[in-house]
């Protein structure tokens, strides 16, 4: 054991060193995930910029107005603007100043109170779809309150089959407003167990990369071998299995270093949350024995470091578009969420998104960390059985 | 003197040795087809917002509602979810953009002419939510105004429930009510005219263009190195015919990719590549950057593996900075004057439009002279400093 520490101590050495092996595990991760960050923005954010026009005045134009359209301003979630005229609403929705515009007719007041049929126009942007549905959806809620006196009044009269009177028609309306109504939407906040877009991207690149950073350990034995420095260290009193434990650890011990350093500068430069520091341990360590699990075994089926560094990036990348690296996977199909739990990224993703939340607790990670020990153990442990053959004496 | 026979034969070596290296083969036509595969399923998935819906058995009122979100004209997502927890977990995960839980006796309830039935709407305070439970409580609202106007009736009318529920849901379409008149204005969206793989097609175009380029930049360090270039300088062969073949080298390795991923994704994928002569003018002046950045990279790096790593890093950067990973409409506005900066924005974009509004040549001469200028400079720069590498 001791023989295989001094191994992956002096690997790691040599590999603290090399500024190309430096770039591929701290840099570049970093780089990528400061741009993605940058370029991301908020735009997952709703916002929807609302004109109106109250062509009206009105009392029922009024409630439209401040209480319909205005309480979702009040939610945060719109600003509102007023103009006079329809041509001027027409011309901001036109010229991208606002999603969607509202027209609300003159005499629209006294229609509804007549009982005639009035029609509120709606003007959206291309672009502004979600706005532009959620607007409908304002009108259409004032619109079923408008709809459900005059439906009493209908319903009454077609049951009784006599015509009402103005005062049974004023006090059926009356009726139906003070009514407790019988349906209602309470709202229940969920905690958004999801990463911020700087700590999705932060991570994604952090085990992508990590990939890399612990297959340097595997890789580099066939550079050994091809260079008789293998031969020379098997000639003195070594097991051949303690070299082979010997790299492995230094890929280990590579990628913990890697996955240090960037969760520390991620946090530090573009303020990533990565959750509670045990679960976040916990998962980085399942990560990092994943990844050198399966660089192990991917490893074991090549000759030459060539064929290995080339086969491991492969591997890498595939696993990393399928797990969410470059797009989180809960907006995708459901298919592309499925494939993601086959990959450690997936899974990594997931944990950390469990550590988020306003209840949640680093133990919550653990789940996710177990299946990625198991991969990186199962995995790895038939990569190890079949890189014997790698440090067998020829 | 420059000899085009011999240019010609430093970049057929340069090709032919790109396409034997069987550990780039994966790089080159493996990766570019998976993502653009995988993109094509994100893209053709869904757009709309996904509401989860728990909804008690045999229930048929809360059936109708139901119905009646599936059908809504907001063109909701609506997947129904075994249980309430299973609902908040998707909801939480942001698998679900919200969730609504019809409670159990919500139909018995509403049956009984009395009290209020809660609905529970579940939603975080980031994502859609909010424009999504507008939709909702509009569905909500319309079986609040039947009940309502229901319940007003029977007792007026002196008729048991249920008959005033159903009169009422008759004659809900016959009120006069308030109507909607929605028209949509503006240009069509920057992806009008994409099939399902258009988007990942034309992003991985010029993403691997520059990146084939990059990792394989190691490969002219390699060159130099080995000695292979001394040797080929010891010959009658003018530094200027070396560093023009090595040019022509990067150059049709970017445009073999190009090649590659037009030809497969226009044959497998169905994609439709707007105007051949405006399209293959941009690839090519693409390339002329590519190739260009490369040569410069491959003259500059001291070593194969500094090459190709920071290769990698530079060609992925640049590629997201330039619009190849997340589209240039939706990047902040600092970042798209940022991506001005590159070729990437103008080359893709440019492809783009081409797709988009079938447009030639003449609608495209900005990108083209933006790109040509670009690719001029890059090989011009990496001209020079190969020369010196060449000859120092």
């Amino acid at each position: 054991m001791r023989i295989a520490l001094l191994i992956a101590a002096k690997d790691l050495r040599q590999r603290v060193r090399d500024r190309s092996a430096l770039l591929i595990a701290v840099v570049a991760p970093l780089g990528l995930a400061f741009i993605f960050a940058g370029l991301l923005g908020n735009t997952t954010e709703f916002h929807a910029a609302y004109v109106v026009a109250n062509l009206d005045g009105g009392q029922l134009a009024q409630v439209l107005r401040t209480d319909v359209i205005g309480g979702m301003a009040a939610a945060g979630a719109a600003t509102v603007t007023d103009v006079p005229t329809e041509a001027e609403a027409r011309a901001a929705v036109d010229d991208g100043t606002a999603d969607t515009a509202f027209v609300i007719p003159a005499g629209f007041t006294a229609d509804i109170e007549a009982g005639r049929r009035v029609t509120l126009t709606l003007v959206g942007a291309r672009q502004a779809v979600l706005q532009t549905a959620a607007a409908e959806a304002l009108g259409r809620q004032f619109g079923d309150g408008v709809v459900t006196a005059q439906l009493a009044v209908v319903t009454t009269a077609g049951l009784t089959g006599a015509t009402l009177g103005a005062d049974q028609v004023q006090a059926l309306t009356a009726q139906a407003a003070s009514m407790a109504a019988p349906v209602t939407l309470t709202d229940s906040a969920a905690p958004l167990r999801q990463l911020s877009l700087a700590t999705y991207f932060a991570a994604s690149m952090a085990i992508m990369f990590l990939f890399f950073s612990s297959s340097f350990g595997i890789v580099s034995l066939f550079e050994e071998r091809r260079r008789g420095t293998l031969a020379r260290v098997l000639a003195g009193p070594v097991h051949p299995g303690e070299v082979l434990i010997g790299k492995t650890l230094a890929g280990v011990g590579s990628g913990l270093l890697a996955m240090t350093v960037l969760v520390a500068a991620t946090t530090l430069l573009i303020h990533a949350d990565w959750g509670p520091p045990l679960g976040v341990a916990a998962l980085a360590i399942g990560a990092i024995l994943a990844a050198a699990g399966i660089a192990t075994l991917v490893a074991s089926f090549c000759r030459t470091a060539e064929a290995a560094s080339a086969a491991t990036s492969a591997v890498a990348i595939t696993l990393a578009v399928l797990g969410g690296s470059f797009f989180p996977v809960s907006q995708a199909p459901d298919i592309m969420g499925t494939l993601a739990l086959l990959t450690p990224h997936g899974w990594f993703m997931r944990g950390l998104g469990d550590l988020h939340g306003t209840d949640a607790a680093w133990t919550d990670a653990l789940g996710p960390a177990a299946v990625l020990v198991a991969m990186g153990v199962v995995l790895g442990g038939i990569g190890l059985l079949r890189a014997r053959k790698l440090v067998a004496i020829q | 003197m420059i000899d085009p026979r011999k240019v010609l034969e430093i970049g057929r070596v340069n090709l032919v040795m790109q396409v034997r290296d069987r550990a780039d083969l994966f790089f080159v036509f493996v990766l570019p087809t998976i993502i653009v595969i995988a993109l094509g399923l994100q893209f053709g998935g869904t757009t709309a917002a996904r509401l989860g819906v728990v909804s008690p058995v045999g229930d048929s009122s809360a059936q109708q509602l139901v119905q009646a979100l599936e059908t809504s004209t907001a063109q909701l997502d609506v997947r129904t979810m075994p249980d309430a927890p299973t609902l908040r977990s998707r909801v939480e995960h942001g698998q679900l953009e919200a969730g609504l839980v019809i409670p159990d006796g919500y139909g018995a309830a509403l049956a009984s002419g009395r009290g209020t039935v809660s609905l529970e709407f579940i939603g975080t305070d980031g994502s859609l939510t909010t424009g999504l439970r507008a939709t909702v409580e509009a569905e909500v609202s319309q079986v609040t105004a039947v009940q309502t106007a229901a319940r007003v009736a029977a007792s007026a009318a002196g008729v048991p429930l249920a008959s005033a529920q159903a009169a009422a849901a008759k004659a809900y379409a016959t009120v006069p009510g308030l109507a909607l008149d929605t028209t949509i204005v503006g240009q069509q969206g920057q992806f009008a005219g994409f099939s399902q793989f258009t988007f990942g097609a034309s992003t991985q175009l010029i993403l691997f263009m520059f990146l084939t380029s990059m990792t394989n930049a190691g490969r002219l360090v390699y060159t130099r190195q080995l000695g292979v270039s001394r040797r080929m300088l010891s010959t009658p062969s003018s530094v200027g015919t070396i560093v023009a073949g090595e040019a022509l080298g990067r150059y049709l390795v970017a445009m073999f990719q190009a090649a590659y991923i037009v030809g497969v994704t226009a044959l497998a994928f169905r994609v439709s590549w707007g105007d051949p002569l405006a399209t293959t003018v941009l690839i090519a002046l693409f390339g002329l950057c590519a190739a260009g950045v490369a040569m410069l990279l491959g003259a500059l790096a001291r070593n194969p593996s500094q090459a190709s790593s920071l290769g990698v890093f530079a060609g992925l950067g640049l590629g997201a900075l330039g619009g190849c990973m997340i589209p240039f409409s939706i990047m902040p506005p600092t970042m798209q004057q940022v991506a001005r900066l590159l070729p990437h924005s103008w080359a893709l974009l440019g492809i783009q439009s081409l797709i988009s509004d079938g447009g030639g040549l003449a609608s495209v001469a900005t990108n083209a002279a933006v790109l040509g200028a670009w690719g001029a400079v890059a090989m011009g720069l990496a001209a020079w400093r190969l020369r010196r590498a060449l000859t120092a």
